[in-house]
């Protein structure tokens, strides 16, 4: 298993960040405007004093060269419009926000979104199954952004309960974590109850009724440590989702998170941040994807052969 | 399945349940005498060398005191300087270059120690440093020497150079800021300039401690390291959050208004406005598409004020090529546009109509002779005289900034151009970053772009846009009339000859000039009744008041505004 998760990063991992890393670089190079071309205009003198400072008058390929030299030492430079800022410094202190954020909306749709998905599937069309599938529709149809905003309204300025946005205290974590939960707990409710209701109509789980089990024991014992795959292997995907929603959510919320440092970087064209934060969620996407195949392994015997036994040689490590 | 489907109420009334119990598991508590200030981002730096952005104006206008600053009516009174040098009082030489200021007895930096001239001679050096490459350093090139040192290490062509340290050092030496002793601090000027004092209240301007710097490096701009000579020091900087600045116990300009002032930094307006009707932001920008609803309030109407800025939203021509190369057609254009419906009936009563390109309020800014109208049939007119009929008009394209009120004002404008000429004009949406090079490269037919005041003169207004050689001339316009007149007004030594020179300069811009103007922008904001003293400038940056904020008290428990 090591060894498999070695090779995996190593030969799948790495080369991929490399990829993602000059791919990021050209785009960003060949997007229109620089880091000085947003705010106020500035005179040529001053815009070459900068370009100079930052090193931006330096050819193209001299300035790849020199960021891939950084990158191997793990130097990512510095911000370009933050001046005295290191871009690592700044991805580090804006991580935990985004992280904590993350980890609570999952904690909330993970059990959330397994449970209620388990309970509809036992009585499809009951009241219960309709409540998640309006949970499903909604929260995978309406956009993060429009969430938040009725959040505010209905929490903060009608009923009072909650400050509309901020960061520091803990009740500052309730709304945005609500709104961030909604689109994986509704994709996993309609998996999960997707699956249990397949299963439920599978030959095993007859036998287990026939032998005289109660259905709870049945969905538990035998039901949910079968399916439990399907919506692990969607982990690595909730977590781009969750990306994606926290650029809007840390907007709307005013939360110091990545999402927000990455699209104020977008704009102002600050290079090393924007290649900060991509080889950031890059490495988390890939090690997510890792980690939810690993625990499949775990639970999935026939899995964890195929990963430990030596493979033909057809078999490249994918992420 | 008869029943309907699941109650949103039901799964609201849950919703709500869950949210009621976390919230009372945490308690608020307000710190009292705190204002609390929207600045929307986080300032990309707090050295004054690196002060862009009108968030981090804000935030250092608190932080340091220049030589002079603006009163409320925008003349210029001493503020770390004695007083203001002039032919009167000896301070301004007879030739009118060189300025002589005496540092004021007793201000003092937060650590204690007096403020010195050295220390106004290193920041300002510090600015001009070519190494340092600070964003506002041009405007303190009609200092002698400035320019030659801040350009050191680029050749005539722009291209890159390296030079000798010492050969640099010989440079700095010689711009033409000199401490004469620890209380007095000469600056001499290539040629007299009635604005310097004016330049002189920008932040960058400020003055910093050398051995502060030295000890820090760029880190000296964190709370613990920070030291200021202002009302407030640095407390806390929580990026993306907020900044929490003390006031100075016994500040030597006066007594100080408030305990504390926090400076958000909430991106979102409507967020804001939220906020504030939840008591948590003391002022907050109106959202324009909300303004009705607040007028329509009446407890919130109470609590509006509204100031006229000193920024002219405008569209600018590319005079380079045809058919805009033609001043019958820019007329033609100009006269298209129904400024006082625009403002009326689409932005919600909010702005000023613009009837010239220096907004109310700035010296020479008098109605030109020729004011600027919305006359559609002298529009079409000029158009026929350039030789144009509607329809078979070239296909144009009107580029803007895809921010803001941008987009509005853009198709505003393309409706009127149809409707009144005939002419269908293309939008291409830009964003900020992409749209610079294109407006600095000459690369459109229409531009929207607009300009705010830096400090309140003509000389920031008409020189750099509109004169032939000016280094933000994006229309390519040339007139040697207006260059003249530009030129007259800033080598005249008589105060009125120099006013009638820049106001022949602006009528000369309205008549055959490169732009099309729309309107001086206005600034919709609520303040909360706990408030007092709260003195808005159109000078202002991001948070409101940010030049008075010293003065400006706050009376605790009031209910909150709603």
């Amino acid at each position: 298993m090591l060894r498999y998760t070695v090779q995996r990063l190593l030969l799948g991992g790495l080369p991929l960040l490399f990829l993602i890393a000059t791919i990021t670089f050209l785009l960003m190079r060949a997007t229109p405007g620089g880091p000085w071309d947003g705010g106020r205009p500035l005179p040529a003198a001053t815009i070459e004093n900068l370009d100079r400072r930052a090193g931006l008058q330096a050819p193209l390929p001299a300035q790849y060269g020199r960021f891939l030299l950084g990158l191997i030492q793990g130097d990512l430079g510095a911000s370009l419009t933050r001046p005295g800022q290191s871009v690592a410094g700044l991805v580090r202190a804006r991580a935990g926000a985004s992280a904590l954020l993350a980890g609570l909306a999952l904690a909330i749709a993970v059990p959330a979104g397994l449970a209620l998905g388990a309970a509809a599937a036992r009585r499809p069309g009951g009241r219960l199954d309709r409540l998640s599938l309006l949970l499903g529709v909604l929260g995978s149809a309406i956009p993060a952004f429009v969430l938040a905003i009725g959040a505010i309204l209905l929490f903060s300025l009608w009923l009072d309960l909650l400050p509309p946005g901020g960061w520091g205290r803990p009740q500052h974590l309730i709304l945005p974590t609500l709104v961030l939960a909604i689109l994986p707990g509704a994709i996993l409710t309609r998996l999960t109850r997707t699956v249990v209701a397949d299963a439920l109509s599978a030959g095993y789980v007859r036998t287990a009724a026939a032998k005289g089990l109660s259905p709870r024991l049945v969905l538990v014992r035998h039901v949910l440590p079968n399916v439990a795959p399907a919506p692990l292997m969607l982990l690595g995907v909730l977590v781009a989702d969750l990306a994606a929603g926290a650029f809007l959510v840390e907007y709307v919320f005013g939360i110091p998170g990545l999402g927000r440092l990455f699209v104020d970087a977008v704009f102002q064209r600050d290079y090393g941040v924007i290649m900060g934060v991509a080889l950031f969620f890059a490495a988390l996407v890939i090690v997510t994807t890792l980690a939810a195949d690993l625990l499949h392994a775990a639970l999935d015997p026939r899995v964890r052969r195929r990963l430990t036994e030596p493979q033909p040689s057809s078999s490249r490590p994918s992420c | 399945m008869t029943r309907p489907i699941a109650r949103p109420a039901f799964v609201l009334a849950l919703l709500v349940a869950l949210v009621t119990i976390l919230a009372a598991a945490c308690a608020a508590d307000d710190a009292p005498q705190r204002l609390t200030l929207n600045i929307k981002v986080d300032p990309a730096s707090l050295d004054p060398a690196h002060a862009v952005g009108t968030e981090a104006v804000s935030v250092q206008r608190q932080l340091f005191r220049g030589l002079v600053r603006f009163d409320a009516a925008l003349s210029i009174i001493p503020d770390v300087a004695l007083d203001v040098p002039s032919h009167e009082n000896g301070g301004l030489s007879d030739n009118g270059r060189i300025y002589t200021f005496a540092i004021r007895d007793g201000a003092r930096w937060s650590d204690g120690r007096p403020v010195t001239a050295n220390d106004f001679v290193f920041a300002l050096r510090r600015v001009l440093d070519p190494g340092e490459a600070s964003e506002q350093a041009a405007a303190f090139h009609a200092i002698a020497g400035a320019a030659a040192y801040n350009t050191a290490l680029l050749d005539d062509d722009g291209e890159p150079r390296s030079r000798p340290q010492a050969e640099l050092d010989a440079l700095r030496d010689a711009v033409a800021i000199t401490a004469l002793d620890a209380n007095r601090l000469q600056i001499t000027l290539t040629q007299p300039n009635p604005a310097f004092l004016q330049v002189l209240t920008l932040t960058a301007a400020f003055p910093v401690r050398a051995d502060v710097i030295q000890a820090h490096g760029p880190a000296w701009t964190r709370p613990g390291a920070l030291v200021g000579n202002g009302p407030f020091t640095l407390s806390a900087w929580e990026r993306d959050v907020r900044i929490v600045l003390s006031a100075v116990d016994d500040w030597w300009g006066g007594d100080v208004g408030v305990d504390s002032l926090e400076f958000r930094m909430t991106p979102d307006d409507n967020a804001a406005y939220a906020a504030y009707l939840a008591g948590e932001l003391d002022v907050v920008e109106v959202p324009t598409a909300l303004v009705p609803d607040v007028l329509a309030n009446e407890v919130l109407a109470g609590q509006l004020t509204r100031t006229t800025d000193l920024t002219t939203v405008t569209f600018v021509f590319n005079t380079q090529r045809a058919p805009f190369n033609d001043p019958d057609v820019r007329r033609a254009f100009a006269a298209a546009l129904d400024r006082a419906t625009f403002v009326n009936a689409i932005n919600g009563g909010i702005g000023q109509a613009a009837q010239g390109w220096l907004p109310p309020g700035l010296p020479g800014a008098e109605l030109p002779a020729n004011p600027v109208t919305f006359d559609p049939d002298l529009a079409r007119t000029l158009l026929a005289q350039a030789g144009y009929d509607g329809p078979a008009f070239p296909s144009v394209e009107l580029a803007f900034a895809n921010v803001g009120a941008s987009p509005l004002q853009a198709e505003f404008a393309q409706e009127q151009f149809r409707r009144h000429l005939g002419v269908d004009v293309a939008l291409t949406g830009l964003d900020p970053s992409a749209y610079g090079p294109r407006l600095f490269s000459g690369d459109f037919d229409i531009g929207l772009f607009f300009w705010t005041a830096d400090f309140p003169h003509p000389e920031n207004w008409l020189p750099d846009l509109f004169t032939s050689d000016g280094p933000f001339n994006f229309g390519g316009w040339s007139n040697a009339a207006f260059d003249a007149a530009v030129a007259a007004a800033r080598s005249a030594n008589d105060p009125d000859a120099r006013l009638s020179a820049w106001r022949d300069a602006h009528a000369i811009l309205m008549a055959d000039g490169p732009l099309a103007v729309l309107l001086h922008r206005e600034r919709v904001r609520l303040v909360s009744p706990r408030v007092k003293n709260l003195i808005l400038t159109p000078l202002d940056g991001q948070a409101a008041g940010d030049n008075f904020l010293f003065q400006t008290t706050r009376t605790d428990k009031l209910v909150a505004a709603r």
